[in-house]
């Protein structure tokens, strides 16, 4: 794919997208040191409570983001007709908005070890961490379906960035939360 | 505990994919990372042009949490 066209941007909407981009990472950012504090303190309750997640249905999420991601790049590319536009957003979305149904699926299971005294501690975090990502997921899907109907490149190419940092801080924390 | 050949190779399998799996799932999702920081968000999406100090500061923050999360799972205690 080629990389894509500087042309059309405006220094308004780049200054709009990194305060969006900036924005997101520094309040992960602070969401990622306060876990990593907590599980150096206590270490222990949180290695047994990471037991109780599930890793193989966050990896099979971290595919599905992937290609959700995969098709928003497609949506962004200058030579694509409208029609293709508007399958890559809708599938954007579609993929995105399976990605947090699986993630309600791996909720239900973990739920119930979250009143553990022991554990509460690293669920706290887990639910807020992952659940403000999965907001940005819903919200951002919802914005895809929207332009979806009238596909306007700059928005496209926008949001189409703000949704590969939603993957990158998913690709961050995956392997903070679930594997480290 | 099976003292066969075949069960301690399969003990001995066991146990490698418990203890190096997760380490090597850990290199493979961080490498990806860093690819997609780069080739994606900041080639393709064109952001490293614009901005060259916010765009660098962008490819800093994974490698940032990369090496922190390594040294975690790879340090002992």
């Amino acid at each position: 794919m080629m990389p894509l066209s500087m042309s059309e941007r405006t220094d308004e909407d780049d200054l709009l997208l990194w305060i969006l981009v900036w924005s997101e990472l520094t309040a992960f950012s602070i969401l990622f040191f306060g876990y990593l504090v907590m599980s150096v303190l206590h270490a222990d309750n949180f290695d047994i409570a990471r037991l109780h997640l599930s890793p193989r249905l966050a990896s099979f999420n971290t595919v599905v983001l992937l290609a959700s991601g995969w098709q928003a790049a497609l949506a962004a590319r200058e030579t694509a007709s409208e029609f293709s536009r508007r399958v890559s957003l809708l599938l954007t979305a579609g993929l995105g908005f399976l990605f947090v149904v699986l993630k309600f699926v791996e909720y239900r299971s973990e739920w119930r070890f979250a009143s553990e005294d022991s554990f509460r501690s690293f669920f706290e975090l887990y639910f807020m961490i992952t659940g403000f990502h999965l907001a940005h997921v819903v919200f951002v899907g919802l914005l895809f379906v929207v332009v979806a109907m009238r596909p306007q490149r700059s928005n496209i190419v926008m949001l189409a960035t703000v949704w590969h940092v939603i993957d990158l801080v998913w690709l961050v924390m995956f392997p903070l939360i679930y594997l480290g | 505990m099976d003292h066969t050949p075949g069960g301690l190779l399969w003990s001995c399998s066991a146990q490698w994919k418990q203890e190096a799996l997760p380490t090597i799932a850990l290199v493979v999702v961080l490498a990806l990372t860093l690819l997609k920081t780069r080739l994606i968000i900041l080639d393709f999406m064109g952001l490293r042009n614009r901005s060259p100090r916010l765009a660098a500061a962008l490819a800093a923050w994974p490698v940032f949490f990369a090496a922190v999360i390594l040294a975690k799972a790879l340090l002992p205690g």
